[in-house]
């Protein structure tokens, strides 16, 4: 959208679920994009390999995958965040 | 979690700067090469659960999805000591995925207001949704008007309680809104680019190859 943002639209090859947008504002308003309350929650076929993934591609870990139960749902859950900051949640049900 | 799921995963999170191996441009060739060898290995279940925003107030936020949107509580999980969530869906809906309200208890302090993430709603009637926002006293930012661009699809754009953008696109298709994307404001797109790059050659080569000419794309209405 010229002068406003830039964006790329991303979905899963599953085509299951919303999209992920990367967007980049160009309308000139200083906007802070670091460490927002802002979180992306992927299912996953292995939460525990894809953290390991992106704790070797450098990104923070803010948990190691661990099993929760959630609303009697048992899965393997791990916490990471972007460059940008935002939380990201690999889930993997069981 | 194979390959091709990871490269989306790092798409999402716009940090693919060891999933291509750099984050310049020069690097595209490679990445390409990696993508490649990524996509046979696809992990064809991962889908994005929800977005979640954090809110000032999350039962004014909760109020003002469920009536405007239709939205429905799924379940409240509250996380002692670090945040308490209350995860959203549309029950009427097989699309889209869910929307999460998160306020921290944490103690530390976090900017709640016009963060530049944006939500994007397909809704059967953009201007109802529009018109109640605005009648809560909220900025609607553009009416619902046709995008000639988008093959005049109607597009109008308002903020939430908190000044999330909204996005709302009309598609007289649904007799329910659901959820069609959660936008991330990054500072470096750029490297997304790049990872867009590693991406085309995975699962979305002809939306990144538009993206690349437009500068934006319509989103695509999922198959149902």
């Amino acid at each position: 959208m010229p002068n406003v943002w830039d964006e790329y639209i991303f979905r899963y090859p599953s085509g299951k679920g919303s999209s992920v947008v990367v967007m980049h504002y160009t309308d000139g308003r200083p906007r802070n994009y670091l460490n927002n309350p802002v979180k992306t929650v992927h299912f996953v076929a292995d939460s525990t390999a894809l953290t390991g993934k992106v704790q070797q591609a450098g990104l923070p870990i803010l948990s190691q995958p661990t099993p929760y139960t959630v609303q009697g749902v048992k899965a393997i859950i791990g916490l990471a965040r972007d460059p940008d900051g935002y939380t990201v949640e690999m889930v993997t049900t069981q | 979690m194979q390959a091709t799921g990871w490269w989306m995963i790092a798409v999402a999170l716009t940090c693919g700067v060891a999933a291509c191996g750099d984050d310049t441009p020069a690097s595209s060739a490679g990445a390409v090469n990696s993508a490649g060898s990524a996509a046979a290995g696809a992990d064809a279940t991962a889908y994005l659960g929800a977005g979640a925003i954090g809110v000032s107030d999350l039962d004014v936020s909760q109020e003002f999805y469920t009536t405007i949107f239709g939205m429905s509580l799924r379940y409240a999980l509250p996380v002692p000591g670090y945040v308490d969530e209350r995860v959203l869906h549309f029950k009427d809906s097989a699309m889209g995925s869910d929307v999460v309200l998160m306020h921290f208890t944490d103690g530390t302090p976090r900017n709640y207001k016009s963060n530049p993430a944006r939500l994007v709603f397909y809704v059967p009637n953009a201007m109802a949704i529009t018109d109640a926002i605005r009648a809560r006293g909220l900025t609607v930012i553009s009416e619902p008007a046709p995008q000639a661009a988008f093959n005049n699809t109607v597009i109008g754009f308002a903020f939430d309680p908190d000044g999330y953008a909204l996005e709302i696109i009309e598609s007289t298709r649904l007799s329910v809104p659901f959820l069609g994307a959660i936008g991330l404001g990054v500072a470096d797109l750029e490297r997304a680019r790049v990872l867009h790059r590693c991406a085309r050659h995975a699962a979305d080569g002809r939306a990144a190859e538009r993206a690349e000419r437009l500068g934006r794309i319509h989103l695509p209405l999922p198959e149902r």
